[in-house]
């Protein structure tokens, strides 16, 4: 539910970074299933056949890269990149909204930096074909890419909290409302019944976080 | 750039942007940069971003902390904890405190399937605040239990803060969690006892309790007492099958760390979808969803952090910060055990005002290398500083595990503060004892293959 002064522009902005945000959410939650199914296959392959099997433990590595970096905008879009609002719940909400977006525009300022960095080292790796020796030659410029990738989804969500927030608007996921709120997270942040508390060190996020 | 100054710079630069509400990962990030920035060059700090990127989220090793994830969002699904919870009322039904004495129990049957301290509070909060509320505990106490038993969460493995200072210190991350046993099990001790002891004088828990709860398969003190009641045995039997995959594997060396997480994770959803196949495929799939999506964002959110955090450990070595302050304290005419203790102390304050996968990832960098060099044990250290975060997740102004238990609860949050304070007098007590008796932490990961 966005407020009623949100403009069009906002909204089409929030729908557009959450339908952007999921399905590489939904990616980076397959990645996890599968690292898991992989880990097991392999433990079990190496108390059957006496060894493991080839090129499990690389494909580990990089699926779990693509949780990570595919998850990264989702957790973006979702406010479960934790903060500390310890100062800013003392401002009245506009200041504390509008900090908020100059600190997302800084962030995203940042992200450039990442995705430069990490594009430059992608593309080396993929011109020099990288690979990583174990059991199977494992070729690492996939996974290379994908943390490009990942930065880049992010910069998206980043791009739109900080309009959102310069407008003194709510952040991406602060407005949800929670859908599943029997279950709490069992992660390190309060769930979305949480009220807000004069301070906390708080995740952005409703849903959740340790 | 002189040293020194640019460790005044990246202090001073994380300081504002995290109090500026800037996501904690971001901020460890530009504060990291900053620094090397300082010291060396963009080129410099170009591949340094590159490195920490990939290789903070590529190793096998790593994908311990999805799995532990997982296993503990699928734990809350397949409610394990409610289970549990029934279990203890039951068991303690006879005891002065047994309710609060449950609830510490649950906690810590809880906290052997999931790493989460806030998820153990979140859970344990809705089943027993309100419970507790009515059979005459005070609010403060209510809440205050629920908010410090759920700290167990973060010692009792498997558990995300000892798997992340394993990492961070390089220790032994198989040792770190069987480490975990013998602390987490004597603080729900030392919960138990205080529970037993305040609550005796209560008059208004009576046999005549007449209590309702608001989840199905949490139970009433009346039907606690009752003897034909049908007891959910499967989440004793889940629990205990999960810590023995988990534990049992790195304890006889049967699966790494690693391995074992995988498994734990593959046998709870193997339970969720047993609890929910009485509802149809369509529930399991949303419980699966939804689980998932947790994961996927808790995962990120946690390697985000740990990527900021390399670039900030990156700059203290360049800038030497860590041989700074080892030369700085080692030369002091106070004793090793003094030296420890104060700077673990500098956790005290840094848990009121920072949240704690922060307080990790700032402070091992600095503090494990001078502990190191003054003839510390690692894994000791590891549990001393965990118990400090815990500590820091119950005390005002950002316990978090506090607001949790507020929110879901729906009780103030003055009131849990309130009672918060014996509490952490427990803790302080118990970290005393851990740090007088190291071998009480030492001695059961010296036996693991």
């Amino acid at each position: 539910m966005t407020t009623d002064a949100s403009s069009a522009s906002s909204r089409f902005l929030r729908g557009a970074a959450q339908t952007f945000a999921a399905p590489l959410g939904a990616l980076g939650s397959i990645s996890t299933v599968a690292m898991m199914i992989v880990t097991t296959i392999d433990v079990v392959s190496r108390n059957l056949s006496g060894s493991s099997v080839p090129g499990l433990i690389e494909l580990s590595g990089t699926l779990l890269i693509a949780t990570v970096f595919l998850g990264l905008s989702y957790a973006g879009a979702a406010n479960a990149h934790v903060s500390v609002d310890l100062v800013t719940s003392r401002f009245p909400v506009s200041v504390s909204r509008r900090l908020a977006g100059l600190m997302w525009l800084l962030g995203s300022a940042m992200t450039v930096w990442f995705i430069y960095a990490t594009a430059v080292r992608a593309l080396a790796s993929f011109q020099m074909r990288e690979i990583a020796t174990g059991l199977v030659d494992w070729p690492l410029w996939p996974a290379r890419w994908l943390v490009v990738i990942g930065f880049v989804a992010f910069l998206v969500i980043a791009l739109v909290n900080s309009f959102l927030g310069l407008r003194g608007e709510p952040l991406l996921g602060e407005d949800d409302e929670d859908d599943d709120s029997e279950h709490p997270s069992p992660s390190e942040a309060p769930p979305s019944t949480t009220p807000a508390p004069a301070f906390r060190a708080a995740p952005h996020g409703t849903e959740e976080t340790s | 750039m002189s040293v020194g100054f640019a460790v005044l710079l990246v202090a001073g630069v994380m300081a504002v942007l995290l109090l500026l509400r800037m996501p904690v990962w971001l901020a460890l990030a530009i504060s990291g940069a900053a620094g090397l920035l300082a010291l060396r060059d963009a080129k410099f700090v170009t591949s340094s971003l590159a490195t920490a990127s990939f290789e903070q989220a590529s190793s096998f090793t790593l994908t311990i902390i999805p799995m532990f994830i997982l296993l503990g969002v699928f734990a809350v699904r397949a409610k394990v904890a409610e289970q549990v919870f029934t279990i203890a009322r039951r068991a303690f039904r006879n005891i002065p405190g047994g309710l609060g004495i449950s609830t510490v129990a649950a906690c810590a049957g809880f906290a052997a399937v999931s790493g989460s301290s806030i998820g153990t509070a979140a859970t344990m909060s809705k089943l027993s605040v309100t419970e507790m509320r009515k059979a005459g505990y005070p609010t403060s106490l209510a809440g205050a239990l629920v908010a410090v038993a759920g700290t167990l969460g973060a010692m009792i493995p498997p558990s995300l803060f000892l798997v992340l200072y394993a990492i961070l210190s390089s220790e032994s991350i198989g040792k770190m969690l069987i480490a975990g046993i013998v602390p987490g099990f004597l603080s729900a001790v030392a919960y138990a006892i205080y529970v037993y002891f305040r609550t005796r004088k209560l008059p208004q828990i009576a046999d005549d309790a007449t209590l309702e709860v608001g989840l199905n398969e949490a139970i009433s003190d009346s039907q606690a007492r009752g003897q034909r009641l049908r007891l959910p045995w499967r989440g004793l039997i889940r629990l205990i099958i999960i810590f023995v995959i988990i534990m049992g594997g790195i304890y006889t060396g049967f699966f790494t760390p690693t391995e074992s997480a995988a498994i734990g994770a593959l046998a709870a959803l193997i339970m969720l979808i047993l609890e929910y196949r009485n509802r149809g495929i369509r529930e399991i799939t949303r419980q699966l969803n939804e689980a998932l999506k947790e994961t996927a964002k808790t995962t990120s959110m946690v390697f985000a952090i740990m990527i900021g955090s390399a670039l900030l450990s990156l700059f203290f070595v360049v800038a030497r910060v860590p041989q700074m302050i080892s030369d700085s304290v080692t030369g002091l005419p106070l004793p090793p055990w003094l030296i420890v203790a104060l700077l673990l102390a500098l956790l005290l304050p840094l848990g009121m005002a920072l949240e704690s996968i922060s307080i990790l990832v700032i402070t091992v960098p600095l503090i494990y290398p001078v502990a190191m060099e003054l003839g510390f044990d690692g894994i000791w250290l590891g549990i001393m500083i965990v118990k400090l975060i815990e500590i820091g997740m119950v005390t005002p102004p950002v316990g978090i595990n506090c607001f949790v238990v507020a929110g879901t609860a729906k009780i103030p949050t003055a009131e849990v503060f309130k009672g918060i304070w014996p509490f952490v007098l427990i803790e302080i007590g118990l970290l005393v004892l851990f740090f007088v008796l190291p071998d009480l932490i030492l001695w059961l990961p010296a036996v693991v293959q």
